[in-house]
């Protein structure tokens, strides 16, 4: 075991290893002992948003989608289907791509080790070919049209597109129909070359399982040091938006509004930031806050309204949606309280309770194995510790949330999407 | 684990919360699923939730959570066949992770118990202004079925296969009641689901006895009981009949439902769970393999058996002309299940999926919990334990017997 960290939480009283290996792979492990179960997480910092890179100085532009296409195409390789090899060992396995990684992973409670053996394989021996390739146009196209009937993933992707010029999150994680019609087998092994080899995933292991096992699979599957100098492009991306309203028509009972709100980037964004956020967001629309409980109780808005910080590495939104059944009152109703209470300021009780929540969320985040696992990976690929958010969560003030609460929700950068009922 | 009558058919149950950071107590009701008081069931838990006397306004009684840490509470109906449960949560974390050394699990117990035994009311009816709202609510939440295609497509499929039974009593209740709901008729009809129903009390927290006596105490007035649990209502067979709707969507959806045609053995249901398993329960099953990866005619193709109807539902999201293949297709390998062969290795690795998803039962704050609620529902306390030895004694000969029990009643499709 070469470069073990021991990582440990004094709150939690729990602590997880962080090993780089040899070939360059990472590994986290947290045992919980307790638990009868192991939830297994590869992964790569390959996701929808890595459109532009460099691999050993020649630039690669892919069209979108790729990254996910590419997740459905590994689990089929030469000697066959990944699923078939787990149902061997009664694992549930699974994979999904968001916006900054791809995860490839499997829950089970029965033999982890033939399991493991079988997550590192299937995702480090990639198998494309013309047929192949050709052949998984047709069920991905079915799932894109799948989330074309679903309101809030349209509106999502509405405010999205309003909100950014040239940011590839703005694009379907899946692309669409004509984007993936582009992707050919050498696209996808350029990826694979680029994103997949060891030194680029980590491999993050909850449960009931020792490091010593994971790193013995690890050794198994025999990976040889590979690293090529892969980066990816930097995204320019203007402060101003797109567009600032837009609506369509879907068969739907009510409309579904999204306001989103682009903020500004300085560089990375923060744990701190987005901490910040969440407690603001929670304030103004939250269970407790004034805005929820008048528009619930005048039948504006109903349990689906929401505010959330929609944030990665270098791009940050704040979005507050919600059927209605009025959608000019719910936007004017949203404006008047952001304005009230970035007029007034955040009281010391506000923040006190909802830091409280909060608190009790981020520990309920250490509870279950898949929780858990996951979380090493997000906060591996943003440099962080597992614990770094409880740590980071601590020190913020109410002058933290104040400061903040001054720089967001400026009218000239927001976005109205919504989804309107077809007209009869 | 440790289950007591504690009053009038009122049970408590501690189940081991040693490995999770929260603890939570659930206490559900379970009564028939009267068609006539569909509507009533359907808005009380949106009702309680709001609040109660020490805490009336949705606003306070969300701060009070937040102020527990975050504690959550929630209030929900569910249909279970001919039976329908409400069922009222809390869960918060755990004591030792208090910043300030509160006693949060006898908090939240108080919580809990004050919502059921203290609700807001107003002569003698719930407030009105919240069942105003909640009326508002509760008709947009039927209307919103649409939102949701693929249950908008099962729960249409739903209705026809169920037709007036008991089993298809909606779970929302009927649009055209709410209007009518009286405050006072929906107090009394919480009166009696509070006095005679079946109550199930979890606490998934270590044993404690201060707890114990607080439920006990809560429902020391209950005399004996009136209701008992429904048994299993199955469908008659029918001529198999299908049914078109049009809608403007992408992706076309397909639904069947089979019925039984005879009432199935606890035995059976093990067998059906693994025989619907390896039909259509999982990316290894025939439906996911062969209709969807060989023959690509969708993105989604799954069954599910559910024993306490004994039926069988297949649904599926297609491409709006693929429809019609979809249906053969999915009878095709149902029908190859029962004629054709079934592999001991196929059997083997459905049965190897069953059991880790049995043992990860354990590793959920609400995995038990829902476990023994289920149970309770039907009648039986079978401990997950039993039901994998139930599990690894199906054989092939019995898969192919149980399948031969199903009949296709219904095909509800629902394309542009």
């Amino acid at each position: 075991m070469s470069n073990t960290q021991i990582i440990k939480s004094d709150i939690l009283n729990e602590e997880y290893q962080l090993i780089k290996t040899d070939c360059g792979l990472t590994i986290a492990c947290y045992p919980m002992p307790k638990h009868n179960g192991v939830h297994a997480v590869f992964a790569t910092n390959f996701g929808s948003i890595n459109r532009k890179f460099t691999m050993d100085g020649k630039e690669y532009v892919i069209p979108a989608g790729v990254a996910h296409y590419l997740e459905h195409k590994m689990f089929e390789n030469e000697d066959g289907d990944a699923f078939e090899k787990f149902a061997k060992t009664g694992a549930n396995a699974n994979a999904f791509t968001s916006f900054d990684k791809t995860c490839y992973l499997f829950s089970a409670t029965h033999n982890i080790q033939e399991s493991l053996d079988i997550l590192l394989s299937f995702v480090t021996k990639p198998y494309f070919t013309k047929e192949t390739v050709q052949k998984e146009q047709g069920i991905i196209g079915q799932e894109i049209k799948m989330y074309d009937d679903s309101a809030s993933w349209r509106v999502l992707f509405g405010v999205l597109e309003g909100l950014y010029h040239n940011h590839p999150v703005k694009d379907d994680i899946a692309g669409s129909v004509e984007s993936i019609a582009e992707i050919t087998p050498e696209m996808l092994y350029n990826c694979t070359d680029a994103f997949y080899s060891p030194s680029q995933m980590i491999l993050s292991v909850a449960g009931n399982i020792t490091a010593q096992q994971i790193v013995d699979a690890v050794e198994r599957a025999g990976f040889s040091a590979k690293c090529s100098d892969v980066k990816c492009a930097e995204i320019n991306e203007p402060e101003d938006i797109v567009y600032s309203e837009k609506n369509i028509r879907m068969p739907i009972s009510q409309p579904l509004v999204a306001i989103g709100f682009k903020e500004k980037v300085n560089g990375k964004v923060t744990t701190k930031q987005e901490i910040v956020g969440d407690i603001i967001i929670d304030i103004l629309t939250g269970s407790t806050s004034d805005l929820f409980n008048t528009l619930y109780d005048e039948n504006i808005v109903n349990g689906t309204f929401e505010g959330e910080i929609f944030s990665g590495e270098d791009y940050y939104a704040s979005i507050i949606s919600g059927e209605t059944s009025n959608p000019d009152l719910l936007i004017e109703e949203v404006t008047k309280a952001i304005d009230e209470i970035k007029a007034t300021g955040i009281t010391q009780e506000q923040f006190d309770i909802s830091k409280n929540a909060m608190y009790g969320s981020m520990i309920i985040d250490f509870e279950n194995v898949e929780e858990v696992a996951t979380s090493l990976v997000n906060q591996y690929f943003k440099g962080n510790t597992l614990y770094n958010s409880l740590e980071v969560f601590k020190t913020i003030t109410l002058d933290d949330v104040n400061e903040q609460l001054k720089t967001m929700f400026n009218n000239d950068k927001r976005t109205i999407f919504t989804a309107l009922p077809l007209e009869v | 684990m440790k289950r007591e009558n504690i009053q009038n058919n009122v049970h408590l149950t501690f189940l081991p919360a040693d490995k999770f950071k929260r603890n939570r107590i659930s206490i559900s009701f379970i009564v028939p699923n009267e068609r006539e008081k569909a509507t009533m069931y359907a808005i009380l838990p949106t009702l309680m939730e709001r609040g109660y006397q020490d805490y009336p306004d949705m606003g306070l009684f969300s701060k009070k959570l937040s102020e527990m840490y975050g504690a959550s509470f929630t209030a929900s109906t569910a249909v279970v066949g001919q039976n329908r449960y409400l069922r009222f949560t809390i869960q918060g974390i755990k004591d030792e992770y208090c910043l300030n050394k509160e006693n949060l699990l006898q908090e939240m117990t108080d919580v809990l118990l004050g919502v059921i035994f203290k609700p807001c009311v107003v002569n003698g009816g719930f407030t009105p202004d919240w069942l105003e709202v909640e009326k508002f609510k509760l008709k947009e939440e039927i209307e919103g079925e649409i939102n949701d295609k693929r249950g908008y497509c099962i729960k249409n499929a739903q209705r026809k296969f169920f037709k007036d039974s008991k089993n298809g009593v909606e779970r929302l209740g009927y649009i055209d009641e709410v209007d009518s709901l009286d405050a006072v008729e929906l107090y009394n009809c919480y009166k009696q689901i509070i006095s005679d129903s079946i109550v199930e009390i979890f606490v998934t927290a270590d044993e404690n006895n201060d707890i114990r006596n607080k439920f006990s105490d809560a429902f020391a007035d209950r005399k004996e009981q009136t209701v008992s649990v429904l048994p299993i209502e199955v469908m008659p067979v029918t001529d198999i009949e299908t049914y078109s709707d049009t809608m403007d969507i992408v992706q076309g959806k397909v639904c069947l439902f089979y019925t039984c045609t005879r009432p199935i053995t606890a035995e059976e249901r093990y067998i059906f769970l693994v025989a619907s398993t390896i039909y259509g329960g999982t990316a290894n099953s025939r439906l996911f393999k062969n209709v969807r990866e060989k023959q690509s005619l969708c993105y989604y193709c799954a069954a599910a058996f559910n024993g306490f109807t004994c039926s069988m539902r297949v649904d599926s999201g297609v491409e709006h002309k693929n429809c019609d293949k979809v249906v053969d297709a999915v009878q095709k390998e149902l029908n190859s299940l029962i004629d054709g062969e079934i592999t001991d290795e196929e059997i083997q690795q459905t049965k190897l999926v069953l059991l880790n998803s049995i043992d990860a039962v354990y590793d959920g704050l609400h995995g038990l919990e829902a476990w023994y609620l289920n149970e309770a529902v039907r009648g039986t306390w079978d401990c997950p334990q039993k039901a994998k030895e139930h599990i690894e004694k199906v054989t092939k000969e019995q898969i192919k017997d149980v399948l031969k029990l199903l009949k296709l009643n219904v095909i509800y499709k629902l394309t542009k």
